[in-house]
């Protein structure tokens, strides 16, 4: 149980560290409270073929 | 369903296991939002209403042949063929399982969180290679590895980060070499200060423990 949770604390400080560092470094890291969205459909595929995973277009109106 | 269904905790986790994105063609809202110092579309962070425009003119038609209701929200597989669409507003709930599905039908993926700061570790390696610093661009290599380097998904950029490994190796590699050469031709003090910088700069590399074989090689010098 213990080696299951290290990885993942490992990564959380990593990622916080990452982040915080980043946040000085470039402005534009994501805040926690907010959904990451891609800049444009080739990006999203080129990221999405990369990890692996689902893209999710949202389409919507103003209003 | 209105874009207020996304700040939301569970809906945020699973847009995570997923690339997302916004389109919108229309520009009535408040094009402009202060979030700290930053300005963004006043709908989305991290996005200009340019963008979302542009993603709608460059999607819609990949998905719709006449008119598009909204909101219609679309799974696709992540070559962009379609997995699933669900027409109209739903609870964030319902949008988390169908993420939740199209996730488990492309299989193991890379987490959000684990690329962009895989990625960032490139970047932040990049950075430092323009500013001249090789110690801190290895480093900022050595703890992306560290950290998702034992993710079989992550392995397409752990591929990248060790393949920039290998580049500094070379690199290091090529510069024991010509110290080598230096030894040979009599300049040992010179040979000697370039062995301690690949020694210091190169830590973790096979190039800095040949340095570090090579200074305890070197002749003494008066």
């Amino acid at each position: 149980m213990r080696l299951a949770i290290a990885p993942a604390l490992l990564l959380a400080a990593s990622v916080a560290l990452a982040g915080d560092r980043d946040k000085k470094e470039k402005p534009g890291t994501i805040p926690p409270d907010f959904i990451h969205w891609a800049h444009s459909w080739e990006e999203a595929k080129a990221e999405a073929k990369e990890r692996n995973v689902p893209i999710h277009v949202a389409f919507h109106k103003d209003g | 369903m209105d874009v207020s269904v996304y700040p939301n905790k569970d809906m945020i986790a699973a847009s995570k296991t997923c690339v997302n994105i916004f389109c919108n063609d229309e520009t009535e809202h408040e094009p402009k939002k202060k979030y700290g110092n930053e300005e963004w579309c006043s709908a989305n962070y991290g996005q200009v209403c340019d963008e979302h425009v542009k993603n709608h003119r460059e999607t819609s038609s990949l998905f719709f042949k006449d008119s598009i209701p909204n909101p219609t929200s679309i799974l696709c597989m992540p070559d962009g063929t379609e997995i699933k669409r669900k027409v109209g507003g739903m609870a964030g709930k319902e949008l988390v399982d169908l993420m939740k599905e199209a996730t488990a039908k492309v299989g193991p993926g890379l987490g959000q969180d684990e690329y962009l700061f895989g990625k960032g570790r490139l970047k932040a390696c990049e950075d430092a290679v323009k500013a001249g610093k090789t110690k801190d661009a290895i480093e900022a290599l050595n703890a992306g590895n560290k950290t998702i380097g034992k993710n079989p998904a992550a392995k397409t950029v752990v591929d990248q980060i060790k393949a920039k490994l290998e580049e500094f190796n070379k690199a290091g590699m090529e510069i024991v070499e010509k110290a080598k050469e230096d030894v040979a031709a009599g300049k040992v003090e010179e040979a000697k200060k370039t062995l301690l910088e690949v020694s210091r700069n190169y830590k973790t590399l096979e190039c800095a423990k040949a340095a570090d074989k090579e200074i305890a090689a070197l002749p003494k010098t008066k």
